[in-house]
């Protein structure tokens, strides 16, 4: 199973790089370095934000595998963007979803 | 004497009378009203306004109706904004939430994508006036009202910076307790506009009322206004030749009874000289 993913950013700001850098680490370790990544910075390429409704920097969009999901901020909570991107075991998942519920 | 800040003409001759001129140019003015008070329709007027009598463009964003739903919506009117859309004279973004998605958090995000977007629209069209409609809807899809409402500011600041007029819409949840809810009015209480529509014997009043603009004249007091499909299309100008059939029909129609049809109608001439002036009689 291939992952395509997109992350958008803003400039080359800290955050951006911050997003950049946690996505990387995630990549490795979790994907085995399967996957296909895209970088889109919207200052460069806002008609693409616009055709893709991004409002937030840094988003992280997971297309494939389904569902499509948002994944919104610089990437720095790895257990919620492992949540976000299918990748924890179901139990966890459980875990994550309740800790997700006491954050709101 | 000294000169006050400039003003846009909005096509509705009467509003235009009691603010003096219009809308303070280059600024951002609030529009603030319960829900079916008019506040799409007045904010939309001004960007046709301008589009059909001063060749300025216009910027639409939305955050609560999906453009296709607008667009159908203000068909009534005999606005055709498709085509306006197709002709590069409106813009549109699309800041809606999507239906059923559900964003994650995982750490600190602004929304600096929006502002991008906003400010591509504005250059691509070339827009004079944008709307900023129902901001309110932006809370919701996320998680921080305070991201929001820091980064409602930034882009309410790079929208002056670009020298654009922008009316902004928010809802209020009753007629007389605050302007709208999330605390906006802080950043943008530079000029703030608040339409009503109060339940009066059994009818609707609509009343405008300008509660301030920051550096330039208006006059005071709520002044009652009807929207009406039949003027909506028409260009001020044409309407300026004729005001005595405007005036008509803005004095034979005062709170519609039918209120469906008020709200999917166009905001026509505010014509009142005296603040308290109760709706002309219905005709029977």
């Amino acid at each position: 199973m291939t992952f395509k993913l997109r992350l958008y950013i803003t400039g080359r700001t800290p955050q951006s790089q911050r997003a950049i850098h946690n996505l990387g680490a995630i990549c490795e370790t979790e994907l085995n370095g399967v996957y296909e990544l895209e970088v889109i910075d919207v200052l460069e390429h806002p008609q693409l934000a616009e055709d893709h409704k991004i409002l937030a920097t840094p988003t992280l969009v997971k297309q494939l595998p389904e569902p499509a999901r948002k994944i919104i901020g610089d990437l720095s909570d790895r257990e919620r963007v492992l949540l976000g991107l299918d990748l924890l075991p179901v139990n966890l998942t459980t875990v994550a979803r309740r800790s997700a519920k006491d954050d709101v | 004497m000294i000169k006050e800040v400039g003003k846009l003409s909005t096509g509705i001759i009467g509003f235009d009378q009691i603010a003096n001129g219009g809308i303070p140019e280059g600024r951002s003015t609030l529009i603030s009203g319960t829900a079916g008070s008019g506040k799409t329709v007045f904010a939309l007027q001004f960007v046709l306004a301008g589009i059909r009598d001063f060749d300025q463009n216009g910027v639409f964003v939305t955050f609560e109706e999906t453009p296709a739903d607008l667009m159908l919506n203000v068909r009534s009117f005999g606005w055709d904004l498709e085509s306006l859309v197709a002709s590069q004279r409106i813009g549109i973004v699309d800041a809606t939430p999507e239906p059923g998605e559900e964003a994650i958090t995982t750490g600190p995000y602004d929304l600096s994508a929006l502002l991008a977007r906003i400010e591509n629209a504005v250059r691509r069209v070339g827009a004079r006036r944008v709307i900023l409609d129902a901001i309110g809807g932006l809370f919701p899809q996320f998680s921080d009202a305070n991201v929001v409402r820091r980064e409602l500011h930034r882009i309410h600041t790079g929208l002056r910076q670009l020298g654009v007029t922008t009316l902004i819409t928010i809802e209020r949840t009753d007629e007389d307790t605050g302007l709208g809810r999330f605390g906006v009015e802080e950043f943008v209480a530079d000029n703030v506009i608040i339409l009503r529509n109060r339940l009066d014997t059994e009818k609707r009043r609509r009343t405008v009322e300008i509660l301030k603009f920051r550096g330039a004249t208006h006059q005071k007091g709520e002044y009652p206004f009807t929207i009406d499909p039949e003027t909506a299309s028409r260009s001020s100008r044409s309407r300026r030749s004729s005001s005595s059939r405007s005036r008509r029909a803005c004095g034979s129609r005062p709170a519609s009874p039918n209120s469906t049809r008020c709200a999917t109608a166009a905001c026509t001439a505010t014509r009142s000289s005296s603040s308290a002036a109760p709706p002309a009689p219905a005709r029977p």
